[in-house]
């Protein structure tokens, strides 16, 4: 015996006839490919369109609901759903006071105040409505209001002027008022002492941002007229945190948590309940997933026991070569693994091809919400997220899964007695 | 020096309940250098002695030795080594591994016991060269004659040079003609470069070449002669 | 092919099965895998499609409504000017044509309670009829049915628990003290503390990380009754309206009038019917006390009819003889111009569209997963034919017909899809009884969504079962699988048999 056997120069040479083995039945190899192929093109596909509605369902939740750290008063929150204007964030104190002390902190970008409340609407055929009163010039130095075409959504005219008696309304609420710019919109609102307050703003822009809920039910107003017309003394309802990277907002939450002290409620923007619920659902999608690699991969394990099968005889004569039980394992496990890289890169390339080629056409959520389904967060139109990374993870999933799945069977020629195999 | 050496080697196969012995307790040694046939009917057990010294087997009773090692001690993967790096086989199916070409399947022993590419691909070369196949080395077996991948096949087992060669008959599948121009080839092996050949066979002709003889029959050694 | 000789190819074929047990089960368990699968997808789909329409029908639509066909135009933004008058004759012809009826002024407003406001649809119906034709009104969680002729109002469970109206079923500590606060004495107060006591401690509590008082479940109707009468006395029921009454000119200029409109009313009854759009932001009133100047000034006009035959099981969808067609037939002359009759799916975008959307994506997973079997077999077979082409070779030297080779190997590949069909079929159904029996609990998100999302399905999503597509989809697989044989078998027949013979 020479001392240089435990060397690992043959794996190579296992590797080298691994691959040539493949290519002894094309059929069957082409079939093993299709089937890895369908199931990782399956996965990355389904991935990108749950990511593209994710993404929107984000983006909407961070413009609009909570930006990247969402701080209210507990009297809010506990009323929330009809959003009372008499619990205002740190009361006594201004709204700008309050924003400069949170942009003080590092890694803050803007600390934006917002107002919302209901609205009923006079002499009108829509009843009611939600006034949204922003500061429009530094809201749209941070965000995009049309997520779609990532603008500032505003179709005709222009934004309130910051404390003028004007406002803007969405184009589904132009269209079925009937009402355009120029035109007065009569309401009534509560005020945070609990009195009706009458106003009648003039219309001085109509905007669209392809969020059902906004185009159809906002009237945006001038932050300081309805903070003075609400009563609220300078004073904020909400305030919309938004951070230098998204990244860091649970970090940002707990600081602007402390800089406020009790009496508030700090939320992440992933805190909020359909970012949640879509991340939670995500293990749900990882089953399905294995499901179709898994019933891809038995392809895989049938081709190994029927190769082991075939080539008994070879197994033989490599045992009588003296290759060890494990090199030999190695060469049918090799032999699944190559099938299996194949069949995923084929997968990848016409998962990226047709995300890439999808995530350029817009998609109509009304689609799949028939016009319900206003609260959800998402806007009018989505787009598929195309994205390497999920490329690159269905390709890893896809190999890991095929590879898990075929050791067992490849062991199988472990068990092949070189002596029975060669008086076969 | 004795390269093999077996003591009372018997090997019991069970078919279907029934227990079938195929080698009843045969002791022989061979010489290092040796050119010898192990002849026999169909039956005889000759199948069987090879795959017990070339380690594929384990006896039912009595011991193998190779150059002094009492093979019985060895474990499954220790076996494999002492056959990656001491014996070489030749079948009477040839048992090429049908998708490396020629000169692959010559240096793949080499290859096993960790000989750098180029060294192995180079000793592959020759050993060609000694069947007289240089020319064949990009074939793959199916793109051969019969006595072509026998050829190769004795290439392969002479290429890492190794204490011994068993052949199990290896002109089982060829014509006569063809089967002379093996068995010389093998002589000339022996003879140029001392490799100790044991090969069984049932044909007459074959065993004329041999210059030791044992015949089994029936699972002992029935005669043994030295020419 | 006689009979006998058939069999013996079938029995060939089931040996030929057994000859590579792991890979004959392998191939099957990825048959089975897709037939239970899509078993239990239909099932689920099937489940609450049949919830949500059933729903739809009983609580929320009925039949087919009369409307006017401008108002249909703009259904959405609940148009109250395109009301009509006059529906009596119409209601009274289709009465006698054996269909129940129902009127409804639907219009928007915002609801102020004591503690807060939200925009809501209301929906002013004739209580006598309304019965009649939809199932809500008995779907009270608390209080009554408002009665005919007063201010009243039944609201969706889910309004009431925001509005804080109603008697809540799980509040806060702090809530309870406010409803402790509206007790006139101490013996009442101590009868509103007592209705209440820990809430169980489940997952829905700690999800919400609440500590939440839960109502006694063994409170009884009479009780329950007492509290709404403490509670309503101290005024937690009274409620204001807040609305804007549309009006057509009545020059006919088309021109539109708007009368700012105050109502006040008290809240008498809390639905909760299994469709959550009557739970959520919804309201019932007496159509007969919005009338006047007091109301709606509606002077008999409504915005639409409910149909739906009259005694109609609630387990049934509507037939044929309640389809639109057959309802405008019934009115015949005594429709009006200008107003028209639509089936209830036309006012149910939201639902279809939901509906669609799962069955299709669902189907299409199914159908990849499908397409992942079949390749299986396809596979499988074809190694199985290649292993055997000498085999072949010699079978068709002893005479066996071209056809009889196709159909050993086709019953061999059937016989695989059949093993993995009825594992399937097993498995799926298996998953399907806790399916129907229990469903899955949907009601967080429900909550969370209002109740708006297409589904007509509360908190629980239900399987059904479907058994004409458990049994198809067994067959088919089984037809799929023999059918992935054929390609592979056909090939096999191409090869001259001297040349099958000799193949290694």
């Amino acid at each position: 015996m020479e001392g240089r056997m435990e060397g690992t120069g043959g794996l190579g040479a296992l590797a080298t006839i691994a691959y040539r083995n493949i290519w002894r039945n094309g059929r069957r190899t082409a079939l093993c490919v299709v089937a890895v192929a369908i199931a990782v093109f399956f996965n990355i596909f389904m991935q990108s369109w749950i990511d593209g509605m994710m993404d929107s369902i984000e983006e909407v939740v961070r413009t609009f609901e909570t930006g990247h750290v969402n701080v209210v008063s507990s009297g809010f929150e506990a009323e929330r759903e009809y959003c009372p204007v008499q619990y205002p964030i740190a009361e006594g104190r201004s709204a700008d006071e309050l924003a400069d002390e949170i942009e003080a902190l590092p890694g803050v970008r803007a600390a934006l105040p917002r107002i919302t409340a209901y609205a009923t609407l006079f002499d009108s055929t829509v009843k009611h409505a939600l006034l949204w009163g922003v500061r429009p010039a530094r809201e749209l130095a941070i965000n995009h209001w049309n997520l779609t075409d990532r603008d500032d959504g505003l179709v005709a005219g222009r934004f309130p002027g910051e404390g003028a008696n004007e406002c803007a309304i969405g184009a589904a609420l132009a269209r079925k008022t009937g009402l355009g710019i120029g035109d007065k919109l009569p309401l009534k609102t509560v005020s945070a002492q609990f009195s009706d307050k009458y106003w009648s703003p003039t219309i001085v822009g109509v905007f669209e941002f392809d969020y059902a809920r906004y185009d159809e039910g906002v009237i945006l107003v001038s932050f300081e007229r309805l903070g003075r017309i609400l009563g609220l003394g300078g004073a904020t309802q909400q305030l919309f945190v938004y951070a230098e990277e998204a990244g860091r907002s649970a970090e940002l939450r707990d600081e602007v948590a402390r800089l406020l002290g009790p009496g508030h409620v700090v939320r992440e923007w992933a805190d909020n309940y359909w970012v949640a619920v879509m991340r939670q659902s995500s293990f749900l999608y990882v089953i399905v997933f294995a499901v179709f690699q898994v019933v891809a991969s038995f392809l895989i394990v049938n081709t190994v026991l029927m190769v082991i099968h075939e080539r008994i005889k070879e197994i033989g004569m490599m045992g009588a070569l003296g290759m060890t039980r494990r090199e030999i394992v190695l060469v049918f496990f090799f032999e699944a693994l190559i099938l299996s890289v194949i069949g995923a890169l084929a997968g990848c390339l016409l998962g990226g091809l047709v995300t890439k080629v999808g995530s350029l056409f817009p998609i109509d959520t009304e689609v799949f919400t028939g016009g319900g389904m206003k609260d959800l967060p998402f806007s009018g139109t989505i787009f598929i997220a195309f994205s390497p990374a999920n490329i690159a993870r269905g390709f890893a999933f896809g190999v890991a899964v095929s590879a898990a799945c075929t050791i067992l069977p490849s062991l199988k020629s472990a068990f092949v007695e070189p002596v029975e195999a060669l008086r076969r | 020096m004795k390269v093999v050496e077996t003591a009372g080697l018997s090997k019991d196969y069970s078919l279907n309940g029934i227990t079938v012995s195929a080698l009843r307790g045969v002791s022989l040694a061979f010489e290092s250098g040796e050119f010898a046939a192990v002849a026999g009917p169909s039956g005889s057990g000759k199948s069987t002695f090879l795959h017990l010294v070339g380690c594929l087997d384990a006896p039912s009773a009595g011991s193998v030795s190779i150059a002094g090692t009492d093979v019985a001690s060895l474990s499954r993967r220790e076996l494999a080594l002492l056959r990656r790096g001491s014996i070489g086989f030749v079948f009477q199916a040839y048992n090429l591994i049908p998708v490396l070409s020629a000169a692959e399947n010559v240096s793949l022993p080499l290859t096993l016991l960790g000989v750098p590419a180029a060294e192995a691909r180079e000793r592959a070369g020759r050993a060609l060269e000694e069947v007289g196949l240089a020319e064949l080395g990009k074939r793959r077996p199916k793109e051969m004659s019969g006595g072509q991948q026998q050829r190769v096949a004795i290439a392969r087992a002479l290429v890492k040079k190794p204490a011994l060669i068993l052949a199990d008959e290896p002109t089982a599948n060829l014509d006569s003609k063809t089967g002379r121009e093996i068995l010389e080839l093998m002589l000339a092996l022996n003879r140029s470069e001392g490799t100790t050949f044991i090969f069984s066979t049932h044909d007459a002709m074959v065993m004329e070449y041999a210059r030791r003889l044992v015949l089994l029959r029936d699972g002992l050694v029935e005669t043994e002669r030295t020419r | 092919m006689s009979a006998a000789g058939a069999r013996d190819i079938a029995a060939m074929a089931l040996r030929n099965l057994s000859r590579h047990k792991a890979k004959t089960a392998i191939t099957a368990v990825a048959v089975a895998v897709s037939v239970s699968l899509y078993i239990f997808m239909d099932g689920w789909l099937l489940g609450m499609n049949l919830d949500s329409r059933r729903n739809i029908v009983s609580y929320e639509i009925g039949a087919a409504k009369v409307q006017a066909a401008a108002y249909f135009e703009k259904k959405d933004e609940l148009p109250m000017h395109e009301s009509f008058a006059g529906w009596k004759p119409l209601a009274e012809s289709l009465e006698r044509a054996g269909y129940a009826v129902a009127p409804r002024f639907v219009f928007s407003g915002t609801l102020y309670s004591r503690s807060g406001s939200a925009p809501l649809v209301i929906d002013a119906v004739d209580v006598g009829l309304e019965g009649r034709v939809l199932r809500y009104p008995s779907s009270l969680e608390a209080g009554r049915f408002p009665a005919p002729g007063r201010l009243e109002l039944a609201i969706g469970s889910m309004a009431a628990e925001k509005l804080r109206v109603g008697i809540p079923s799980r509040p806060t500590p702090e809530e309870l003290e406010e409803l402790a606060g509206a007790a006139r004495d101490a013996e009442e107060e101590a009868f509103v503390r007592g209705l209440y006591g820990p809430a169980p401690e489940d997952e829905a509590a700690a999800a919400l990380e609440a500590r939440k008082l839960a109502l006694k479940p063994g409170a009884s109707e009479a009780e329950l009754a007492r509290l709404w009468e403490i509670l309503s006395a101290s005024g937690r029921m009274d409620v204001r309206i807040s609305t804007v009454i549309d009006q057509k000119a009545e020059d006919g200029s088309g021109r539109i009038l708007h009368v700012n409109q105050l109502i006040d009313a008290s809240v008498v009854g809390v639905i909760n019917s299994p469709n959550p759009k009557t739970n959520g932001n919804v309201a019932f009133m007496p159509l007969d006390s919005l009338q006047d100047e007091a109301g709606l000034m509606l002077g008999g006009k409504v915005t639409e009819l409910l149909v739906r035959r009259s005694g109609a099981s609630d387990a049934e969808l509507p037939g044929r003889d309640e389809s639109a067609a057959a309802v405008r037939e019934a009115l015949g002359p005594a429709l009006p111009p200008g107003l028209e009759v639509h089936g209830w799916l036309d006012y149910v975008d939201d639902y279809i569209a939901a509906s669609r959307g799962d069955q299709v994506s669902t189907r299409i997973m199914i159908l990849m997963l499908f397409v992942l079997s079949f390749i299986g077999i396809a596979n499988t077979m074809l190694m199985a034919i290649l292993e055997r082409t000498k085999e072949t070779g010699m079978l068709r030297a002893l005479g066996m017909t071209d056809g009889q080779v196709v159909a050993a190997y086709m019953i061999e590949a059937a016989c695989i899809g059949a093993m993995g069909s009825l594992a399937g079929i097993a498995i799926g159904c298996l998953i399907n009884v806790p399916m129907v029996a229990h469903g899955l609990d949907y009601s967080a998100m429900a909550e969370q969504i209002g109740g708006d999302y297409g589904y007509r399905i509360t908190a629980l999503f239900r399987s059904a079962w479907n058994p004409p597509v458990i049994v198809l989809s067994g067959i088919v697989a089984t037809a799929l699988s023999a059918a992935a044989a054929l390609l592979p078998s056909l090939r096999a027949l191409r090869m001259p048999v001297t040349e099958s013979l000799r193949f290694e």
